[in-house]
């Protein structure tokens, strides 16, 4: 530890901070001049969006990896076919949807996986186009034009699947779909108290 | 029950005086440049580790066994798929990289390895190969080990070994250097603000100094200082390297592929290194084995295929040996959720140019078990011993405590 | 307090550790309380009014089934809410009991596991034990789904032995083998957990000396009293607060506070945070902050409202990968932490957050602003302001010194006696926070 005394680091962490306007511009002064110390009683907190602002915190859009993934196999249509992994997910599937949507899933899985890998090879030219600082559109009108039919040809294929499954899942489960989306359903945890505690 | 690296030290005899770690790091940090490796004049081990406990039986398959198809009705592999490799045993039908080299004559089989009451813990067991020490804990690894003895780290060479892994195994664990870790070298970089590139000298030359004279009494701020000071010194050597020897040979897609990938640019590029540490993980097939193994073990071949492809157009095939293990084998018979639980004893691979290849040791008697456990038949710290003296030039009894046979592989 | 260091200073200490750093408006509250009634606080999360932070949640829509959504989720709370302890034990809870999604592959569940930590994050063990043990996605992690009568799968039996009680050796093979037995049946559906009675071995069974038929749950009581589960967990969480090498005497006090509480942690915890071991200079800056200490910390001090939508891949390259760790063993924390890649990453992630961040707050000042407001007219005042704010000063003179040599020369490296402009300044500004980011001192918590 610097020989720093403990009252001085007291005043700077206890500084009580109130947003001022803009001060005119200034010069730092000289490192051996004279230290004036403006030791206000307030001061503006040294960064903006400070804990005293009314700002929510919250996640810029993620970079990378699965997101940019899902938005170039699906594009940026919203449809009301869920996430097939999330289906898999719901605590209240029995065993027997459980085997219907894997059979559902079954039967289009060759053509996905042809489909995706397609896709997947693509990718690459795509991120040139992104990491060239071009925001988001893909330049080459050919490798669009390929995106865009494969886009159409997978949503076929989980459409397909889709209504092969709707009609198994009841109306509730697909409202529990929603909820379990946003963490308002409970989750199939264990979490009871223990009974008696077993034998010893 | 840990003793303390100098007791160890002590007990195995060793007679030289050895800078104390920290010590031995600050001489590494003020080293300025990294002098480039000579082509054939030292020898490199690249140690694969594949992580989980890789079934032996599903590898190496013996199947002229009638016992093997009895006890795994659903995992057993059918004789006409396998790749022979003589009469008894083949490889698994997704090794076929690995096949073509065996019958070049390059990789060796080494049967029936492990060790005595063979620990069935992942961690406990993969500790023990790291560090070759079944009979009690110890801080360093055989290959921390061979570096502390050998000259390669004399001059403060922080690349004698590279990891090309995340997390240092406890094989490189050594008293007198910490080995880098680099898994993604295009991540591994000392970035500043790329809007004011006229003050980065000035930034990264403040970060030197005051790197270079940090001292602090607090229990880490030793290691922290000389891992950054390493990380630096380092990202700005390998930078180079990789700008400088690209590869068109294909190799899997994944991280072991990457990192395969990587340690042949290394070679090729010159960096003075003598060991490489890279994982292949997800052996742990408790459940529907022959999905996830057989994935794997294409994934070992064609890596290991591609890589010695690679050394080959750079005329460096000649200096590389790579040595695959495993923590454990599996249990004989296969369980409830087509897998198999951790077992014991299982075959090791060594592959290079300079490798007589062949199958070498005995197959472990299928039948006669311990307690549906193979019983070993090769001491692992036989097959060490063979690559520490006969491949590295080192003396194994100084790193392995006693001598052990050795095996005719090279 | 102890070593004539204020109150301040401690509190500092004790939120780097039962917490992840405090905001400076979290610090006035705390100093306010002093440090027993901050304490206190920590250790009843149950009365503190976390509102504010389920309601940011709501607002923020995340996916509870996406995998890297949740990770983000957890983040958010960890950096936002009023309840740090909680948090931090939810993490003890996550990295004990290390279940990865890699394997179970199912976000929901491992959310519904997470939830259970956070329930019982200073709750009794037994009870811990035993609900972690019917977790579904436990039950999937370590295989328990295939341990039938008959044909029995030990995994579960040999890691609740050897990582989640015992420790490694202090039971013997055939222990695991009856205690597998004992677990058979406990299987998991979509809805949960699920006793398959006709996959449950019933016979008499013997584990560690205690005979009868034992199943599931008798096997959790009789590891939970066990004298090595005390010293285990005592150590555990010792090294988890207080220093990376407890001594046998510390150990032996907590284990007992374990015992002789019958296995509550809230007093475990308490007594670690009360001990005088934990308030001595052995403990200050002892122990290198794991990856989300780091990161988390570094969005409080600095107040970063905008985080980026990658930081459990940031976290993860550090060696932290939350809902992910490399396996069930967790992470082995303290010197672990540090390689040559993920010092990098760290050094990397500094950058980040003093280039992309500030940039945030260009909209609302200046650096010349943040300047005069603070009252920091020379360039010694400026370094220790930051030195104070993001590593309590421990730093030699010479680190100090070639610091303020930086802040006072411009653009091209040459000394000058008065920065020339504004651009100067937010470069040096920046340069400033991200040479302390990367000092080894800022790495220690």
């Amino acid at each position: 530890m610097t020989g720093r005394s403990c009252s001085s680091m007291l005043r700077l962490h206890v500084l009580l901070f109130t947003f001022l306007g803009c001060s005119s511009l200034a010069l730092l002064p000289s490192v051996a001049g004279p230290a004036m110390v403006e030791e206000a009683a307030s001061g503006q907190n040294i960064f903006s969006c400070s804990e005293d602002s009314n700002v929510v915190p919250s996640f810029t859009e993620e970079r990378g990896g699965e997101g940019r993934a899902r938005k170039m196999l699906l594009g940026n249509q919203r449809d009301d076919i869920p996430d097939f992994k999330q289906l898999k997910m719901l605590p209240s599937l029995t065993m027997v949807q459980r085997r219907e949507l894997k059979a559902a899933l079954e039967s289009t899985r060759a053509q996905m996986q042809v489909l995706l890998t397609k896709m997947k090879q693509l990718r690459p030219k795509s991120e040139g186009a992104r990491s060239a600082g071009r925001p988001g559109g893909i330049v080459d009108p050919q490798v669009r034009a390929q995106i865009l039919q494969l886009r159409t040809q997978i949503q076929a294929l989980r459409t397909k699947s889709w209504e092969e499954i709707k009609p198994k899942l009841t109306q509730g489960q697909l409202i529990e779909l929603a909820a379990m989306r946003k963490g308002e359903l409970q989750p199939a945890t264990f979490n009871e108290p223990m009974t008696g505690g077993g034998r010893q | 029950m840990s003793i303390s690296r100098r007791t160890f030290l002590q007990g195995l005899g060793l007679m030289s005086v050895y800078l104390s770690a920290p010590e031995a790091l600050l001489l590494s940090a003020k080293a300025a440049e990294y002098a480039p490796r000579t082509a054939g004049k030292s020898k490199i081990l690249v140690l694969v580790q594949m992580s989980g406990g890789n079934d032996g039986l599903n590898t190496v398959v013996p199947y002229n066994n009638g016992a093997y198809y009895q006890l795994r009705p659903t995992l057993a592999i059918e004789p006409d798929k396998v790749l022979p490799l003589d009469r008894e045993i083949g490889l698994n039908p997704n090794m076929i990289g690995l096949h073509e080299l065996f019958k070049n004559g390059k990789v060796a089989v080494v049967q029936g390895v492990g060790y005595p009451n063979p620990s069935r813990s992942h961690f406990r067991s993969i500790e023990i190969w790291q560090t070759a020490q079944p009979d009690k804990i110890v801080e360093t690894g055989w290959l921390g080990r061979y570096l502390d003895c050998a000259d390669c780290t004399k001059n403060g060479n922080i690349f004698a070994a590279v990891n090309v892994e995340p997390t240092l195994p406890k094989t490189l664990q050594s008293n007198k250097i910490m080995v880098p870790s680099v898994s993604n070298v295009f991540d591994f970089k000392f970035r500043t603000d790329p809007r004011y590139l006229q003050d980065r000298e000035t930034q990264v030359r403040a970060f030197e100094d005051i790197y270079g004279t940090f001292q602090s009494k607090r229990p880490n701020a030793e290691l922290l200082r000389n891992a950054g000071l390493e990380a630096n010194k380092a990202s700005d050597y390998l930078q180079k390297i990789v700008r400088e020897y690209q590869s068109e040979i294909k190799y899997p897609d994944g991280s072991f592929g990457n990192g395969l990938k990587f340690i042949s640019q290394m070679i090729s590029g010159g960096v003075d290194s003598r060991i490489f540490t890279v994982n292949l993980d997800g052996f742990d097939t408790h459940t529907n084995q022959a999905n996830g193994q057989n994935k794997l073990l294409k994934q070992f071949s064609e890596g290991v295929a591609a890589f010695y492809k690679d050394l080959e157009r750079n005329n460096l095939q000649d200096d590389v040996v790579l040595f695959g293990f495993s923590e454990f084998g599996r249990r004989v018979v296969e369980n409830n959720g087509r897998g198999t639980d951790h077992g014991t004893a299982a075959p090791v691979y060594v592959i290079g140019s300079k490798v007589k290849g062949g199958v070498y040791g005995e197959h472990p008697s299928m039948t006669a078990l311990d307690d549906g456990d193979l019983k070993y038949k090769m001491d692992f710290r036989c097959v060490y011993a063979t690559l520490l003296d006969r491949w590295m030039g080192a003396d194994s009894r100084e790193i392995l405590g006693q001598r052990y046979e050795y095996i005719p592989f090279v | 307090m102890t070593g004539g260091k204020s109150d301040v200073f401690w509190i500092n200490h004790l939120l780097r550790r039962a917490g992840f750093g405090v905001t400076p408006r979290e610090l006035k509250r705390y100093v306010a309380l002093g440090y027993d009634g901050t304490v206190n606080e920590l250790l009843n999360p149950e009365n503190v009014d976390n509102m504010q932070l389920e309601e940011s949640i709501k607002q923020q829509d995340f996916d509870y089934t996406a995998i890297n959504d949740l990770k983000r989720w957890w983040i958010y709370r960890m950096a936002f809410t009023r309840c740090p302890l909680e948090e931090k034990m939810t993490l003890f809870w996550h990295g004990h009991f290390a279940t990865s999604d890699r394997k179970v592959n199912n976000a929901y569940a491992m959310y519904g596991q997470n939830m259970l930590f956070r329930k019982h994050a200073l709750g009794n063990f037994h009870e811990i034990l035993y609900n972690a043990s019917k977790d579904p996605a436990m039950i999937l992690w370590l295989d328990n789904q295939q341990n039938r009568k008959g044909k029995p799968n030990e995994n579960y039996a040999r890691e609740i032995m050897e990582l989640f009680t015992l420790g490694i050796g202090n039971y013997s093979e055939q222990d695991i083998k009856e205690a597998a037995r004992a677990f058979t049946g406990w299987q998991t559906l979509p809805s949960g957990f699920f006793f398959n009675q006709r996959q449950h071995d019933y016979g008499a069974k013997t584990v560690l000396g205690v005979s009868g038929n034992l199943n599931g749950d008798d096997v959790v009581a009789i590891l939970v009293k066990q004298k090595e589960t005390s010293k285990f967990l005592a150590t555990k969480l010792i090294k988890y607060f207080a220093f990376d090498d407890p001594d046998p005497a510390m150990v032996s006090r907590i284990a007992d506070v374990y015992m002789t509480s019958k296995y509550n942690m809230r007093k475990v915890v308490r007594a670690i945070l009360t001990d005088p071991a934990f308030l001595s200079e052995r403990a200050f800056h002892a122990k290198i902050k794991s990856p989300a200490e780091l990161v988390i910390g570094s969005l409080k001090t600095l107040q970063i409202r905008k985080l980026d939508g990658d930081l459990p891949m940031t976290m993860a390259r550090m060696g932290q990968d939350l809902l992910m760790p490399p396996n069930v063993k967790g992470w082995d924390g303290g010197t672990a932490w540090i390689a040559t890649d993920t010092m990098m990453e760290r050094f990397n992630f500094a950058n980040r957050v003093t280039t992309t961040k500030f940039s945030e707050m260009s909209k609302f000042s200046s650096a010349q602003e943040i300047v005069d407001n603070q009252g920091l007219t020379s360039a010694g005042k400026l370094v220790d302001y930051f030195l104070d704010l993001l590593v309590d000063a421990d730093v030699p003179a010479s680190t100090r010194a070639k610091l303020v040599s930086y802040v006072s020369s411009d653009l091209s490296g040459k000394p000058v006696s008065n920065i020339p402009d504004e651009k100067t300044l937010d470069a040096k500004l920046r340069g400033l926070v991200h040479l302390i980011m990367t000092l080894p001192t800022y790495q220690l918590a």
